[in-house]
């Protein structure tokens, strides 16, 4: 469809989320979704999903229930004792 | 009275250790997914945090003050990794890539985008869910991809700078993160937006 096919455009879908499309990339892209509604909404559902995941690396990854090893904390108690002595 | 002090004492940097330890393993964890390497990131922050205690102003929170260092250490060792693994590594054909679309480069009738059922989370309580099915399917993502993926979405940094930093081609930077995009939107597609209901819910990457 229009030059680029779907599988190019969705390559092209995530590149222009970490870089400037050339002329010809974006036009074609562009081209193509508005006569292709799957990857429309593909891209349309990326920028969602990108979103989500940046909040995520930004509000969640402190969360949950692990913890830090006994072991960990009696020799990171130890280095901080040394460092501090 | 002895007057208060700026600089925090050996006992407060017990305290940090007691009082953030288990949330920064966690957020050292859920980046790097390697518990060994998560101890020694949060080993690594504690000690630099007491090293560098002169600096702590106090505008923000201790444990943002930590997790701010700790970020840089996560940065840094996925840097490292990324490095050190793309030097032998090569970028080849993609089998969930090559699922997803037909012999002509158009979409599979399977794996086509279809509107989504549901939106993002819109509470609290569906908010952890959600944290949930995103911490699962990066998880489920192969190791190079994610290592990529993360270093992508935590540096604040231009895409040509992390190839710089990671000794990698643009090219190949972009074809990595294609195809971790692609795996999350699958995924997250499949078990959170759950517009496929032919497919199994618990459906992998």
């Amino acid at each position: 469809m229009i030059l680029f096919s779907c599988r190019r455009v969705v390559q092209l879908t995530s590149k222009e989320l970490d870089a400037r499309l050339r002329l010809t990339e974006l036009v074609c892209a562009g081209g193509h979704r508005l006569l292709c509604g799957q990857c429309r909404l593909y891209r349309q559902q990326l920028h969602a999903i990108e979103a989500a995941i940046r909040e995520y690396l930004r509000e969640a990854p402190g969360r949950g229930d692990e913890r830090l090893p006994d072991d960990a904390k009696a020799r990171i108690r130890d280095l901080l004792k040394e460092g501090s002595a | 009275m002895p007057e208060p002090s700026a600089e925090p004492s050996a006992v407060d940097c017990q305290a940090w250790l007691d009082r953030h330890g288990d949330y920064l393993y966690r957020y050292a964890l859920r980046t790097v997914r390697r518990a060994e390497a998560a101890e020694d990131l949060v080993q690594e922050t504690l000690l630099a945090a007491w090293r560098g205690r002169a600096k702590f102003a106090g505008r923000s929170s201790v444990r943002s003050w930590l997790t701010a260092i700790l970020k840089r250490k996560v940065i840094d060792w996925l840097r490292a990794t990324v490095r050190e693994r793309e030097r032998t590594s090569e970028v080849g054909a993609d089998k969930v890539e090559d699922a997803a679309f037909a012999k002509s480069d158009k979409w599979r009738a399977k794996s086509k985008p279809t509107e989504w059922e549901t939106d993002g989370p819109d509470s609290d309580a569906t908010r952890a869910e959600f944290w949930e099915v995103v911490r699962s399917c990066s998880g489920k993502l192969p190791p190079r991809l994610r290592d990529v993926f993360v270093l992508r979405h935590l540096e604040e940094a231009e895409a040509a700078e992390i190839c710089q930093a990671v000794d990698i081609t643009p090219s190949n930077l972009w074809v990595m993160l294609h195809r971790a995009r692609l795996r999350m939107w699958r995924c997250l597609t499949r078990n959170w937006y759950g517009t496929d209901p032919s497919e199994p819910k618990a459906g992998g990457v």
